[in-house]
């Protein structure tokens, strides 16, 4: 693994200052951030436009220099280059090359990691199939649309079978079931031990699949810790039944009132829209 | 390896690519059959606008490759996901100058090929090359059907296809006139060619491979506008450097210092050493690829040096 202390990405007061031409600070992206991500965790970097989410990412990819602070990444320098051949990296935007297909894309990136042969055969065609590009895989990307795009993305991350996957907004553009389907496939991924950072502002999706997330804000992180713990709210209990009978429930909250002094508030348990969508979309037999 | 097949791949099915070189063979055939101005050097101007298309052409083909395929690449992004790979910065960048120089040697070829059809087509006191022009009108259509097809039935890529094809075409056209007269006799090969243009062509080809190394070193800071326009600006004070260094005789270091940045591209235009019958010299050759070489590495350091640190 190469990582200390089973932490895969430590960041020690990281600062990133972009400057103008004259070497004058234009903008404080990041601010002197500590972050420690352990193997095996999903950890989502959440935050609004600007905070700086990508700007660590791309420090984490050594394609931007930190301005100071230390920063180890899998135990080694982010700008060493051998690292990340365990390294899988999608960017916020499909950055591919609109005149290769799909096919020729990710045989490029295998060969890239020094795959050859069956073995990468076997590797891109498992990959087109996980992501569902089997009828298009030999389209040029340009006519791709952006979910599609966002797919062959996500397979080229996956080409080396990394130790450390980076995701900048991995669930944009694609339609809830393909993004039900990416994150199931990163739940199975941590549990086979792997180590996904995600940044998003998708909170609904960050919530379902992040073990533990940090919250940017003008490029310092103003909250950190685990999911459970950050939405757990201590003061207030909540009691889930199947609908009593009319009389039981007035019952059980006429006693609730008197043991306590509060009148609790009666709801149904609410489903996600997601949830119903994808019912609604799977239910239905598919016109082709 | 991997990069130069990508990178070359990606260059050679941009359309641009396929309209310049196509553009330039066009130019180059087409111009000496539209001269009307004759005075017995209808040869001569043939092979001189040949030359000269090449120049330019190549120049343009040269910028518009290696910002397309350096700058474009850290402009739209999928830098980013190369350089999270196990890939150095020193074998990108070398990478993409090997594409550059293959698709530039692939475009001195084509040329060459054109050269050589314009010499032999262009009209001798007024008297078109009847069976040659009838040939050269069929070339574009034995080339395009064949790759329109396969891209109809394949889904083949077609302008590199095409591209391909009409190489072929044109090297198969030069061979067959090789072999007969202008009006259609049985002659003995290559008698009916002037074969010095390919020397020429080849020296022009040293010329763009070092404009491919200063293209592609200033595009790891510029876009396309930029980068042609500074190539188009030494190449034109190039020609002149002997010129120039005359002017500024009177102070010697400046003139040095004028002769040891500007690239020397005079030393590679061979027009005027095949006038009267001449011929470019082994050595000539020699000097000419030697100097490309070493001033080309010159170049590729210092663009790897402003490449080496720059953040995405």
């Amino acid at each position: 693994m190469g990582a200390n202390n089973g932490l895969v990405i430590e960041a020690r007061n990281l600062t990133k200052v972009f400057r103008d031409f004259w070497r004058r600070p234009k903008v404080c992206a990041v601010k002197g951030i500590n972050l420690e991500i352990k193997r095996g965790e999903i950890f989502g970097l959440l935050g609004p436009n600007g905070s700086g989410k990508s700007t660590t990412i791309k420090m984490i990819l050594g394609l931007l220099y930190p301005t100071s602070g230390d920063l180890t990444v899998l135990g080694k320098s982010p700008r060493d280059v051998a690292a990340k051949a365990k390294i899988g990296f999608m960017p916020e935007e499909s950055y591919l090359y609109k005149y290769l297909t799909a096919v020729e894309i990710l045989n490029f990136y295998a060969n890239l990691y020094g795959l050859s042969g069956i073995a990468k055969k076997e590797i891109v065609e498992r990959l087109i199939t996980q992501v569902g590009l089997t009828a298009a895989r030999n389209r040029p990307i340009g006519e791709f649309s952006k979910g599609m795009a966002r797919r062959v993305g996500l397979a080229q991350c996956l080409l080396n079978d990394p130790d450390l996957i980076l995701l900048d907004e991995p669930t944009s553009g694609l339609d809830p079931i393909a993004c039900r389907e990416v994150k199931d496939l990163l739940l199975s991924l941590a549990r086979r031990g792997k180590t996904i950072l995600i940044c998003s502002h998708h909170l609904a999706d960050m919530q379902d699949i992040c073990d533990r997330v940090a919250i940017l804000l003008n490029g310092e992180i103003c909250t950190q810790g685990a999911v459970k713990d950050l939405l757990i709210n201590p003061d207030t209990l909540r009691l889930s039944l199947q609908s009593p009978p009319r009389e039981s429930l007035s019952a059980i909250l006429n006693y609730i009132e008197q043991e306590t002094g509060q009148r609790p508030l009666v709801d149904h348990a609410g489903r996600t829209l997601e949830s119903v969508f994808i019912e609604t979309v799977t239910r239905r037999p598919s016109p082709l | 390896m991997a990069l130069t097949r990508l990178a070359l791949t990606d260059l050679f099915r941009q359309p641009a690519t396929f309209l310049l070189v196509l553009s330039s063979i066009a130019f180059t055939i087409l111009v000496p059959l539209c001269i009307s101005h004759q005075l017995g050097q209808q040869t001569h101007l043939a092979v001189d606008s040949a030359l000269a298309f090449e120049f330019v052409f190549g120049l343009i083909l040269a910028g518009f490759a290696a910002c397309s395929t350096l700058n474009n690449e850290c402009r739209s992004g999928t830098i980013l996901i190369v350089f999270s790979k196990p890939v150095g910065r020193l074998m990108f960048f070398l990478a993409k100058f090997t594409a550059v120089a293959l698709l530039l040697t692939f475009f001195v070829f084509c040329s060459s090929a054109a050269a050589l059809l314009a010499e032999r087509l262009a009209p001798r006191n007024f008297e078109f090359d009847a069976f040659g022009i009838k040939l050269l009108l069929a070339s574009p259509f034995i080339a395009f059907i064949p790759a329109g097809l396969l891209n109809f039935r394949t889904h083949r890529s077609f302008v590199p296809t095409a591209l391909f094809f009409y190489s072929l075409v044109l090297t198969a056209l030069v061979l067959i006139l090789s072999t007969f007269d202008r009006d259609g006799h049985h002659v003995i090969f290559g008698s009916m060619m002037d074969w010095r243009i390919i020397s020429a062509c080849l020296l022009e080809g040293f010329a763009l491979l070092l404009l491919a190394a200063i293209a592609i070193s200033l595009s790891t800071r510029l876009a396309t506008p930029a980068t042609v326009m500074i190539l188009l600006f030494l190449l034109f004070t190039g020609l002149v450097s002997d010129h120039l260094a005359g002017l500024l005789a009177a102070i010697p270091s400046a003139a040095f210092s004028m002769q040891m940045i500007l690239p020397d591209i005079q030393s590679f235009w061979p027009a005027d050493k095949l006038a009267d019958g001449g011929v470019i010299s082994g050595a000539l050759m020699g000097h000419a690829a030697i100097y490309a070489a070493i001033y080309g590495m010159g170049v590729l350091c210092l663009g790897y040096a402003a490449f080496r640190n720059r953040q995405f």
